[in-house]
């Protein structure tokens, strides 16, 4: 029975994974960029949050779309500013500005706010949705919901609209693309703007149900890698499902080891994959 | 940028660069300036062992923190547990540093670029994970204290911070000597082709893996010594202070700052940002612990978008333009 509820916590958890995740991997596939500074979008998309809940009694579920709206503006901001100059010079340039953004965000966060651990208070905050012998922990369903909505509308935008088949292209083949009369450079930036509104709506979701702290982004990056590895750098559809199975993992694993040893687990599967099939567990990298 | 050999003046320019690092405490600076100075010089050693696979290969390693922190708790739990002096204990933590590098080398160099960083990341932060979960042996997340035995040489303990900097200044005069070896070696232009075009390079006849194998095992055992020194100076080590992320960012960076591409780049980059860190910490008293760190975060960012190849690459431009003057 300990198993059933930690695989169904798992699905619940992953589902958020996914939220997060696919932010990253997006930026990948159409920029070839890993973006470490994912993380702290996601810790500013908490503190924005936070924000609003201490001081307009928001619920974190509705300033998720401030959340979304202000990362998205920073994030094009960053890509203009910050992003495109480094884009065509060397891989040294690519992973250092990102890791030094994270860097400044971080700790720019430990100045403002201090160390402290800090968590809302919400009325569903601990009730549960009992179906049969399992129970549903409300705030995890209310992140799992806004994950699942959220992946749906990214599905819909990539495949359906006329930009988003555009940034498609972008990640499939760049040169192919602006030959194509495709405007790379917007594309980029609104990838890069997605990427960092969706970790910021992602950092409001679960507010509810985590505390939030200037390194928190931290704790989240590693398993955001674990995922967008495991579905192929630059993969959606993949870093949806590795989400979901490494949200189980996870899960399950705290019924054998101690939680300290959690992430252990997590980084073993990712070092496995990365060494066995750099290019994820379902194949094909740069599928958007 | 075409990068040349060793570089950077002629015999006299090097002596004298010598006789500074060596006489520094002849300035009778205040104890304090020389604990400074110490930090200085063992960061330089840590990132010039970055540097030689990281600047020279382009292989951007997040997990240099690794071999600073072996070196570190290899000297101190032999130290603390059965009193063996920490010049042993050093090349213990360098030995075993070596060995977890051929180790990791193994896994790592497979991969290429984000890869690369990405899973150096991931090692690094499963080390440490270890270390805080074996409490037992390694003290776990509260971290280790040297045992205090105050000015012995034998033991690596003195009493003033000018003692501990000859030892590093001797540390970091070996470190530079043995990057500049390298840069000079068949194996430095071996690095720079895998730089250039890793591809082209195994074309040309480069043992590509063996080149970037070297470099790292070089670079772990310098590293690792300065994570005994440093564990010395410091009388205590965390798994935050020696093993932590931000540790490697921070060796990266001194290496990035000065010019990664060049054997004296790590230095001139710590030499710059250690003092400018230990300067703010103490003016700003706790107040807000962040803004060095979001200085050095910006930096980086600023470096990496107006030259990656660092204040190295800067002089270089100015010097190739006053040239083109004259």
């Amino acid at each position: 029975m300990a198993l059933l509820q930690a695989l169904v916590n798992g699905v619940l958890v992953g589902g958020v994974y996914a939220l997060v995740s696919v932010g990253l991997t997006l930026v990948f596939g159409v920029m070839e960029i890993v973006n470490f500074a994912q993380g702290e979008f996601l810790m500013l998309g908490m503190y924005i949050a936070y924000l609003g809940f201490v001081g307009f009694h928001l619920d974190p579920l509705v300033s998720a779309l401030l959340a979304f709206g202000l990362l998205f503006g920073l994030g094009m901001a960053i890509e203009a500013g910050l992003v495109r100059p480094v884009l065509k010079g060397s891989q040294l340039g690519h992973i250092f500005l990102t890791v030094g953004l994270s860097v400044a965000l971080q700790n720019g966060a430990l100045a403002l706010f201090g160390g402290d651990f800090r968590a809302v208070q919400t009325p569903y905050q601990v009730s549960a949705l009992a179906l049969g012998p399992v129970r549903l922990s409300v705030p995890y369903l209310l992140a799992f919901g806004w994950a699942g909505a959220v992946s749906a509308a990214l599905h819909l935008f990539l495949t359906r609209t006329g930009f988003g088949r555009a940034m498609r292209a972008v990640a499939a083949n760049s040169t192919a693309a602006t030959l194509c009369g495709v405007n790379v450079a917007r594309v980029r930036m609104v990838a890069f703007a997605l990427g960092c509104g969706l970790a910021g709506l992602a950092g409001a979701v679960i507010l509810p149900y985590a505390y939030v702290f200037p390194t928190v982004g931290f704790q989240y990056i590693v398993i955001m890698f674990t995922v967008v590895v495991l579905g192929g750098l630059g993969n959606v559809n993949g870093a949806i499902a590795a989400a979901l199975l490494v949200g189980v993992v996870q899960s399950v694993s705290t019924l054998f080891f101690p939680t300290v040893l959690e992430n252990l687990l997590v980084f073993t599967l990712f070092v496995l994959v990365l060494s066995i099939r750099p290019a994820g567990l379902l194949g094909r990298a740069h599928a958007l | 940028m075409r990068s040349e050999g060793p570089g950077l003046g002629g015999a006299g320019a090097l002596a004298a660069g010598v006789l500074a690092i060596l006489g520094l405490p002849l300035l009778g600076l205040s104890d304090y300036a020389m604990r400074v100075a110490t930090l200085t010089a063992l960061y330089a050693v840590a990132a010039t062992g970055w540097t030689l696979i990281g600047g020279f290969a382009n292989q951007v390693s997040l997990g240099q923190a690794t071999m600073f922190g072996i070196g570190g708790y290899v000297s101190t739990l032999l130290f603390a547990r059965w009193g063996v002096t920490p010049w042993l204990g050093g090349a213990a933590g360098a030995a075993l540093a070596a060995l977890v590098a051929i180790a990791l080398g193994g896994v790592a160099f497979r991969l290429r670029g984000h890869y690369f960083a990405l899973i150096t990341l991931a090692l690094a932060e499963m080390v440490r994970i270890v270390v805080e979960y074996d409490q037992p042996l390694t003290g776990g997340a509260q971290g280790l204290s040297v045992p205090l035995v105050r000015n012995s040489l034998v033991l690596l303990q003195f009493a003033r911070a000018r003692d501990y900097y000859e030892i590093a200044a001797l540390l970091l005069l070996a470190a530079l000597a043995l990057s500049r070896a390298i840069a000079g070696w068949p194996l430095g232009y071996e690095l720079r082709a895998v730089y250039d075009d890793e591809i082209a390079a195994a074309l040309a006849g480069v043992n590509v893996r063996r080149a970037k194998m070297r470099a790292f095992v070089a670079g772990a055992i310098l590293t690792a010594l300065a994570g005994t020194v440093y564990a010395q100076f410091t009388g205590f080590i965390d798994p935050d202070s020696v093993l932590s992320i931000p540790l490697s960012i921070q060796l990266a960076l001194y290496a990035i700052v000065g010019g990664a591409r060049t054997w004296w780049g790590p230095l001139a980059g710590a030499a710059l940002l250690v003092p400018l860190g230990e300067l703010m910490t103490s003016s700003e008293a706790g107040a807000g612990a962040g803004i060095t760190k979001v200085l050095y975060g910006l930096i980086l960012v600023a470096m990496v978008i107006v030259e990656p190849d660092g204040l190295a690459a800067l002089l270089n431009r100015r010097r190739r333009g006053a040239r083109a003057q004259a």
